[in-house]
């Protein structure tokens, strides 16, 4: 073999390597292997707990959806018994006073606005169904666990939760921010939580006691079929 | 020789009966001393039916003996850490019984048993939604249960209960059952920007002597105290009957040291200066300290334990017992170095007809304030009567046996005496009846602005700083628990269960229509048989006929092999009632145990506590309408029996007024008798019209202080009337007992209890009033003339 073509075949190679980590690099600039992260539980090492109620502000982590901007969102909850996962789609919208709000349109129509206050249930029929954080305890816990997600308030979440983060490894600058309940499991809260994202909020899931799987997707709403915000707030 | 015989077997009898008395109390101090501050003690029984008052007193008895602590901080962290600390330290404290801070397991414990009775229990919205054949509004919120973003939905559980309506029970029963936030195995509520832990503290035994009861408070304060030391940041809320019991035995300890050393140093200081012998002293001194032991000592043993605020009326009694010694001492020593003096025996002679009829009247005064329902009272009645006529048998048993000098009076007191005697023969008292009726009409407005409150709370004297703790704490609690509560009661366990059922179910249209906030009961817990029968049943029904449910089954992917193993297994539970026994056994009983009573001289008891009570009488009514269940409500209660008390007792005051004057009239003719009476007529008017003036209130005591004004008084008018020849010592003996019983209730009038300060207030400005009085108008003055 010409030393020419040692060269040529040489080349070929180094190109094809260096495309290869180049469009490694870029495959890992732009997509999320939500499997693996869910898949990898070095998450919750040690060494990445979390203490200090401003860590994440450090980080330059914005836990919460953009306040205001309409997304869409699809929840897929895999329950081990069931034969297919239940699968729900609509949108969301985060208002500072006014709560988080969950415009669930598939399979059904339905509304929930999640506030301090209170868990708002709007049904098919018009008819609300208002379950207050001062009543029920279970409420309270849920009430308080979202909007301390939603709006990003940490400190709540570091008195019950241990709270991991990891970047390492983490395509497009993203993070995963990991919550396991201290002391003994409760009945009605997850065994685990992760919340990963990079510029702004991507997924919520929850693992359950019973390894029950709920993976909450946000994206953008390009479409919107109805006034999200008149439905949520003005309705 | 014979009368001195006679006197000398008198003395020996009294000291035997002394030295039990002394004995006996020693054995009484010895055991600890039964005193209590609780103003529950005091309730009158109000129920005709004995088990319903057991049962209530056992209930009260659940509620007295628990302090509860809220540990808060800014950082929920630090307040938890506050909170390890306290409980650490109080389980250390010799006082506590049990200390509940952070749960194990109990909880899941909890939801295991009620987990194995799941297909008989129902929320109230589901069985109305299954027993109307709405299972398509069911199947709808099953559904979104599943599919919302916020479900809780565990393989587990919906294996066997598909249709989530466990989980939606346990839902209905958090909401109606806890108040607080689970945070970290700990029962939290926030607060303005803070997280409060809560901490629930068992006494045990809350029949604690008088002591014991300050000793734990300041106990449970001193370790709060410590806690609070280890960080600025960390606040400590906590409440409990217990602190009012100790602020009140406290409180009342100070009063009957400042009442009774106060009287004590008064009744002294007069006997000294004014006989001017140490006879005199000692034995007036043994007179009232046999009054005031023998009065204990029979109280003790009629009703077991004796409240502090009796203890604070029966202080004032020194300076009424001490009356029988300064007559004899007053009659004896008057002239006792020119005229050579009585012996005791002589002197004891000429007042005995006197001072047996001012004891006989007083006695009887003071017995007629215990007729009624009404414990402190009968307990301030029976220490006075007993305490009186303690102190008139040792004046007339021990008194004469003295042989030797008891002193002389002195000049002062004589001029004093003289003085007093020279006023009815003073210019002014030819207008004697004017001046009257001017003062009558000066203090007429006073009267009418009396305003008349009957609030059993005018009995309770707690400091301020432990009322705005207790405010604090309901506000973190975000409820007020009310006095009220229902009574349920049944002669099995189930029919006392079923009768609760059903007054929770009209409790709760009740709340619908915002009449009252919440309300708890162990029913909500523990439904009855019957109830849990019927849910089974209804469940059955539906999951057989609804054809919802297979399309149901569908949508969310539960499939053929998994609908029959469901319904095997929700067939197999037929029968499956939670009992009461296993209920009774687990930790959710430990949970709702305040609800239930339970075996009380042959019925089951259970109680129906309420919180935010805005409508008291849509909730009597509810009583009206069911059978087998009372509504308590102890405040309101005593207070309508401080009312009509208040009420009957004035009638009969003014009958006793009327009767005092007919036996006046008739024993001195119409005029004369009369003006008899107007002495206490006119002290009554006149203390009634300066308590109109103060502006304090109006209530029962200030009606007693009346019947001891006119029993006094009437002691002052007839002395008077019927010693005119021996005016002089007749006029130093009222005038020493006036100043001591006016020294007695003029400190009673000092207590921090509205109804004592009232009572003595009435007393101090009524006993002036007559001693001034009574001089005037029972002897011959300017105005007869």
């Amino acid at each position: 073999m010409s030393s020419r073509k040692v060269i040529k075949i040489a080349g070929r190679y180094l190109l094809a390597l260096t495309m290869y980590f180049v469009s490694g690099l870029v495959l890992a600039q732009t997509a999320w292997d939500l499997d693996a992260v869910l898949a990898d539980s070095t998450i919750f090492d040690e060494a990445n707990q979390v203490t200090k109620r401003d860590a994440l502000e450090i980080e330059g982590i914005r836990l919460s959806p953009v306040e205001g901007e309409v997304l869409a969102f699809t929840q897929r909850r895999k329950i081990a018994i069931l034969s297919k996962p239940l699968q729900s789609s609509g949108y969301f919208l985060l208002d500072e006073d006014k709560g988080a709000c969950w415009a669930i349109a598939r399979p059904f129509p339905a509304l929930m606005i999640i506030t301090k206050e209170a868990i708002i249930q709007r049904n098919r029929d018009g008819s609300e169904q208002v379950m207050s954080t001062d009543k029920n305890p279970v409420v309270r816990e849920l009430a308080s666990l979202f909007s301390s997600v939603f709006t990003g308030d940490v400190s709540d979440i570091l008195l019950s939760f241990d709270v991991y983060l990891l970047r390492d490894g983490m395509p497009k600058a993203g993070w995963v921010v990991g919550m396991k309940p201290k002391g003994k499991n409760q009945y009605g809260k997850p065994k685990e939580i992760r919340l990963i994202g990079d510029s702004t909020l991507r997924w919520v899931t929850f693992v359950n006691q019973s390894g029950d799987q709920t993976v909450i997707e946000f994206s953008a709403a390009n479409d919107q079929p109805f006034d999200v915000s008149a439905r949520c707030f003005k309705g | 020789m014979f009368d001195a015989n006679k006197h000398h077997v008198r003395a020996i009898l009294w000291g035997c009966l002394f030295a039990l008395v002394v004995a006996d109390f020693c054995r009484i101090v010895v055991q600890g001393w039964p005193v209590d501050g609780d103003i529950f003690s005091l309730l009158p029984e109000e129920s005709q039916d004995a088990s319903v008052n057991t049962a209530v007193k056992y209930y009260q008895q659940s509620i007295s003996n628990k302090i509860l602590f809220f540990v808060g901080a800014d950082e929920p962290a630090s307040a938890k850490q506050a909170a390890e600390l306290l409980v650490e330290k109080l389980n250390g404290s010799e006082y506590v019984s049990s200390v509940n801070g952070a749960m194990d397991n109990a909880s899941e414990t909890a939801n295991s048993l009620l987990y194995k009775h799941r297909y008989q229990l129902l929320s109230s919205a589901a069985k109305e939604m299954l027993s109307q054949g709405r299972a398509t509004e069911l199947k709808q919120q099953s559904l979104q249960m599943l599919f919302s973003p916020l479900g809780v939905t565990d393989s587990l559980l919906l294996q066997y209960d598909p249709q989530l309506l466990f989980v939606d029970f346990l839902k209905e029963l958090t909401e109606s059952v806890s108040i607080f936030s689970i945070t970290d195995h700990w029962l939290t509520r926030s607060h303005e920007g803070k997280t409060y832990f809560f901490i629930d503290v068992d006494l045990g035994d809350v029949a604690l002597p008088m002591d014991h009861q300050i000793a734990l408070v300041s106990d449970v304060r001193l370790i709060q105290q410590t806690v609070l030391g280890t960080s600025r940041d960390v606040s400590i809320v906590s409440v409990g009957t217990v602190y009012h019991a100790a602020a009140g035995v406290s409180q009342g300890k100070k009063e009957v040291s400042t009442v009774g050393v106060g009287s004590a140093f008064g009744v002294l200081l007069l006997l000294t200066l004014t006989f001017r012998s140490v006879v005199p002293l000692v034995l007036s001194c043994v007179a009232i300290g046999s009054g005031v032991l023998a009065a204990l000592v029979v109280c003790f043993h009629v009703f077991g334990r004796i409240h502090v605020l009796s203890l604070v009326f029966g202080a004032s009694l020194i300076g009424v017992t001490i009356d029988y010694a300064f007559h004899f001492y007053a009659e004896k020593n008057y002239d006792g170095a020119t005229s050579g003096g009585y012996n005791g025996a002589s002197a004891l002679r000429r007042v005995l007809p006197g001072i047996t009829l001012g004891m006989l009247t007083s006695v009887v005064a003071y017995l007629s304030m215990g007729v009624g329902p009404f414990a402190l009272m009968q307990q301030v009645a029976l220490f006075s009567a007993v305490g009186l006529f303690a102190s008139f048998l040792c004046v007339v048993c021990l008194f004469p046996l003295w042989q030797g000098a008891t002193g002389i009076v002195a000049t002062r007191a004589k001029r004093f005496s003289s003085v007093m005697l020279a006023l009815p023969h003073t210019a002014v008292m030819r207008h004697k009846y004017r001046v009257l009726m001017l003062v009558v009409v000066a203090m007429s407005p006073g009267v009418f602005l009396l305003t008349p409150l009957d609030d059993v709370r005018l009995l309770q004297s707690s400091p301020e700083s432990l009322k705005s703790e207790e405010k604090r704490f309901f506000d973190i609690m975000g409820v007020r628990s009310a006095f009220q509560f229902y009574l349920v009661s049944g002669d099995t366990v189930q029919a006392a269960l079923q009768t609760e059922e059903a007054l929770l179910s009209k409790l709760e249209q009740l709340k619908n229509a915002g009449a009252v906030k919440r309300f708890n009961g162990i029913t909500q817990v523990l439904p009855s048989i019957k109830t849990q029968a019927e849910n089974y049943n209804l469940r059955r029904q539906s999951l057989v006929s609804d054809d919802q449910w297979a399309d149901y089954y569908q949508t969310i992917g539960f499939d053929d092999d998994q609908q029959a193993a469901f319904m095997d297994a929700f067939l197999a539970q037929n029968n499956n009632q939670m009992t009461f026994d296993a209920f009774s056994a687990s930790a959710l009983f430990e949970r709702t145990k305040a609800q239930w009573i339970g075996l009380v001289e042959g019925r089951y008891y259970s109680v129906v506590t309420l919180s935010n009570v805005h409508d008291v009488n849509a909730l009597l009514d509810v009583e009206r309408e069911l059978t087998d269940v009372v509504w308590i409500d102890q405040v309101a209660d005593f207070s309508s029996v401080l009312k009509e008390y208040r009420e009957s007792t004035t009638l009969w005051v003014l009958l006793a007024y009327c009767l005092i004057a007919i036996f006046l009239m008739v024993r001195y003719g119409i005029k004369t008798g009369a003006i008899y009476m107007l002495p206490p007529m006119v002290a009554a008017w006149v203390a009634l019209g300066a308590v109109g003036y103060v502006g304090s209130v109006f209530n029962l005591f200030n009606v007693f202080a009346l019947i001891l004004i006119l029993g006094i008084g009437i002691d002052y008018v007839l002395f008077f009337a019927e010693n005119e020849g021996a005016a002089a010592p007749t006029m130093l003996s009222i005038t020493l007992s006036a100043i001591t019983t006016i020294l007695s209730f003029g400190l009673l009038a000092l207590s921090q209890t509205n109804a004592i300060s009232g009572f003595g207030f009435t007393m101090l400005v009524g006993i002036s009033c007559v001693y001034f009085l009574s001089p005037m108008y029972a002897m011959k003055s300017q105005g007869d003339q």
